[in-house]
């Protein structure tokens, strides 16, 4: 384990919306290119030399080889000059940490994903995950909000997620802002309504801004589903990825080791969780 | 590529800032070599050509340098005021307000184009983009900075107090073990805990950080004996008009 | 001389070294080693800094400004640097084989808590390059007002030193953990004979007599659910509004582990650093992330925190509460905010 990140080259930069952009890495180290493995909702600290590091959640599949990709929001100053950069561009990368989603637990129940904003960023593994072993779960449920239609992140690949039958994908938007919009206009909660299957067996991972995870976990409560069964990622301050630098301990755990997943049971026995 | 101008701009001030910057010596001919420097007028006559980044030291206190600053600002990406004065008018605006009055003594006949006015930070005339505090800065951190902006991106300003750097250093707490009236517990950290190493108080020439506690303080400072005029005196000198 | 000494340990041996020719021994060991001492600062205050002289140690002092964690955790380390053309490179700077002379049994306890925490979640490779290149001649001490170690269970120590002096009246009682330890006498074994009848009693006597001088208390028992239970007592509302926030409890603390990682350019050499710097979690911007979400930004909630963290989440990882009972936090605190008084708030 070690603070001293791998080499890594920025080899595409897809455009998502004015504030995120999808980045695609691979490492320069060949073993570490191919031998790179994590769970979803894990996360890497990415490094821009001389300007700083900065956690990000791993978008890609666990089950895509080769190379890896980070959702990444502009919003600091590593993300700000990572925004900037140009293919080919030379960053550090070190990872993966945390604990990531118990997939193994989650295999052969129903899966209930519900992501807001940015939220989509550690899901998007988790869907990918799940859509490769698709026969190795039962129902699966993926709803998606945000606030406009231009701010649905990987739009293309969600509408096409929509349209497969062997899942179920629900989009919806605060509101259209005058966009063309075909899916559902209001909150995520209206959507967890539609949910039609067992609670038994039902695992929940739900990953979005803080407010989203207010609504949204008490209509999960008020719906009946299992505090132990619902998944959330915590968003905290990471420096170090070790457990070692402090700044992102909730109460007593490390989000960075102990978390970022976290079920609601567990969150909500951490002192100054909310 | 092109090298990055720079500037360097001298207002009413003691030029200790600049003075910092010529004191790095080795340092700064490497610098040289990385930055176009097209102003320094300390050391070198000016090339007349525009900078990408000015450093401006000193306080506002002449319409000229009013009009000199707001033409720097459409010229500049970057305008950082460097030293106490820049960011706060300095010593020389500390003092009741009855100093207008006491200039116009001082000065009875002001001379044409020396209309000499109430020392002003820059951020009362410009906008500023990055503010480098100290009496005088840095040069380290002033380096640090250079850095940044140079990559394009804002430094991160320290927000701890001076108290952490003195620690660090293993210096002996002047308030606790001398009853010294230091202001490191409320003052901005990047100073590396100048004065205090060498056995002085801090004066708080960085300013307050966004956290400072001045009234836990203050009754520290009327347990040790001093008067509230004391208590105002030690903050005026720098400290306040960062505020 | 071996340098293997880390978890080699040996059965407890028992030596004396006459008072009168430690220095000796000390000269054997800076000859060898870098070897670092207790030195007079101020007028009370004492630091810990390389030997010159046998003249300036200090051997009757408490607690010195910064415990010895500085020594392999250092308030401020350059990690790596990158360079366009080289990349990165980690300094490989060979650090030199350390002795640290005179360190009380709570430091070393602090120690101890220390070599955890940088292995929690795996070993910090930074931490412990330094750490395995540090061995401890322990030195007895007397306690002071502030000293809370009784209570904290760590006035004595059976662990992590190499040597330990006990402090009799003539000589040194010495306790050999290690086989370094026993390198380091062996360097000058002739210092060193075994106890006599009349030196055990006196060691017996001389643990008595410490064991009364002690005069503060802070009761632990069941503190971690009393902490939890007055989770949002007005002690903490009360106690932030007289903290300055100052970080120097936590500067001083010899089991705080908090830092902060920046980079910073040399423009002259175009080398970039990352380096690590001691933070404190008391600090406004700690728990602050991109984009602007503070998760803890209230001064009693920071406060609190702590508390929280060295008597229940920390411990809960260390199995025990990690103050050492050093006294530090209380002593150097400008605002005169005293640990025990406020666990004695809270338990009231």
């Amino acid at each position: 384990m070690s603070l001293v990140p791998e080499m890594a080259t920025l080899v595409e930069k897809r455009y998502l919306d004015p504030h995120h952009s999808l980045f695609r890495f691979i490492f320069d180290n060949e073993l570490k290119r191919e031998g790179f493995g994590f769970r979803p909702g894990q996360f890497v600290m990415l490094s821009i030399f001389g300007v700083g590091e900065a956690p990000i959640s791993i978008t890609s599949g666990p089950d895509e080889k080769g190379f890896i990709e980070l959702c990444v929001r502009k919003a600091g100053r590593v993300t700000t000059v990572l925004h900037n950069l140009e293919e080919n561009s030379k960053v550090g990368i070190r990872g993966p940490y945390g604990n990531g989603y118990p997939v193994e637990q989650m295999l052969g129940g129903n899966l209930l994903i519900i992501a807001g904003g940015l939220g989509i960023a550690p899901l998007r593994s988790l869907i990918r995950y799940a859509l490769w072993r698709r026969d190795a779960f039962k129902e699966i449920y993926i709803i998606y909000g945000a606030r406009s239609p231009e701010n649905i992140l990987f739009r293309g690949e969600m509408e096409n997620l929509v349209l497969r039958n062997d899942i179920n994908c629900l989009l919806t938007v605060d509101s259209t802002y005058g966009q063309p919009w075909n899916a559902h206009v209001g909150r995520v909660t209206d959507l967890l309504e539609r949910v039609r299957m067992p609670l038994k067996d039902t695992s929940v991972a739900v990953c979005g801004p803080p407010v989203f995870y207010r609504f949204v976990l008490n209509k999960l409560l008020s719906l009946g589903y299992s505090k132990g069964k619902i998944y959330m990622s915590l968003e905290r301050r990471m420096e170090c990825g070790m457990g070692k630098c402090g700044h992102c301990v909730v109460g007593h755990k490390y989000t960075c080791v102990d978390g970022p997943i976290f079920t609601y049971w567990d969150a909500i026995n951490l002192p100054e969780i909310f | 590529m092109e090298k990055p101008k720079v500037g360097f701009y001298s207002l009413t001030s003691c030029s200790g800032d600049i003075l910092e910057i010529t004191n790095l010596e080795e340092d700064l001919l490497k610098l040289l070599e990385i930055v176009d420097v097209v102003d320094l007028n300390v050391a070198m006559p000016s090339t007349g050509k525009k900078p990408d980044i000015a450093f401006v030291e000193g306080a506002i206190t002449q319409a000229d340098e009013a009009r000199f600053v707001r033409q720097l600002r459409k010229q500049v990406k970057y305008l950082v005021a460097i030293g106490s004065c820049a960011c706060t008018g300095g010593v020389v605006a500390r003092g009741p307000k009855q100093r207008r009055g006491w200039l116009k003594d001082v000065y009875p006949e002001s001379g044409e184009g020396f209309k000499i006015g109430f020392p002003r930070p820059l951020k009362d005339v410009v906008q500023v983009d990055l503010e480098i505090p100290g009496c005088p800065i840095e040069k380290r951190y002033f380096l640090h900075c250079v850095g940044y902006l140079l990559k394009g991106v804002m430094p991160e300003v320290p927000n701890y107090p001076v108290c952490m750097e003195c620690k660090m250093r293993e210096n002996e707490c002047l308030l606790r073990y001398r009853g010294l009236p230091c202001l490191g517990p409320i003052t901005r950290a990047g100073c590396g805990a100048r004065q205090p190493s060498l056995g002085r108080p801090c004066d708080g020439c960085f300013g307050p950080y966004d956290d400072a506690n001045l009234e836990s303080l203050m009754e520290i400072f009327r347990r040790l004996g001093l008067s509230e005029r004391e208590i105002k005196k030690r903050l005026d000198l720098f400290w306040e008009r960062h505020r | 001389m071996t340098y293997s000494h880390l978890p080699v340990k040996g059965k407890m041996i028992f030596l004396t070294i006459e008072k009168s020719r430690l220095k000796e021994f000390l000269e054997a060991v800076s000859d060898e080693c870098r070897l670092i001492v207790p030195e007079k600062k101020g007028k009370s205050t004492y630091i810990f800094r390389e030997y010159t002289d046998f003249s300036k140690v200090a051997l009757e002092f408490v607690r010195t400004i910064i415990p010895p964690k500085r020594f392999f955790f250092p308030p401020s380390e350059t990690l790596f640097s990158y360079t366009k053309t080289e990349g990165l490179s980690v300094s490989s700077e060979s650090e030199s084989f350390t002795v640290i002379f005179g360190v009380h049994p709570c430091d070393l306890h602090g120690i101890n808590i220390l070599d955890k925490a940088f292995s929690y979640g795996g070993r910090d490779s930074f931490y412990w390059r330094k750490r395995e290149k540090v061995g401890f001649i322990g030195l007895s001490c007397l306690p002071d007002k502030y000293c809370l170690c009784k209570s904290m269970h760590t006035d004595f120590i059976e662990d992590v030193y190499d040597i330990f002096l006990y402090t009799l009246d003539d000589v040194y009682m010495v306790s050999v953990r290690t086989a370094f330890g026993d390198d380091l006498i062996r360097l000058k074994s002739d210092l060193f004979k075994s106890p006599t009848k009349r030196e055990v009693v006196e060691y017996k006597k001389r643990i008595m007599e410490r064991d009364s001088m002690f005069t503060r208390i802070m009761d632990i028992t069941n503190l971690a659910d009393l902490l939890t239970l007055e989770y949002k007592s007005e002690v903490w509302e009360e106690y932030s509004r007289r903290c300055l926030f100052c970080g120097s409890c936590i500067m001083v603390c010899p089991t705080c582990q908090c830092f902060d990682v920046y980079d910073t350019t040399d423009l002259t050499k175009g080398i970039s650093y990352r380096i690590r710097r001691w933070d404190a979690c008391m600090r406004k911007d700690y728990a602050l992330v991109a984009g602007g979400h503070n998760f803890r930004e209230d001064r009693a909630a920071r406060f609190r925190f702590r508390y929280l963290h060295k008597e229940i989440g920390f411990a809960e990882m260390q199995g025990r509460a990690t103050c050492t009972g050093c006294g530090r936090c209380s002593e150097t605190c400008p605002a005169g905010i005293d640990m025990v008084e406020v666990v004695r708030r809270i338990r009231e």
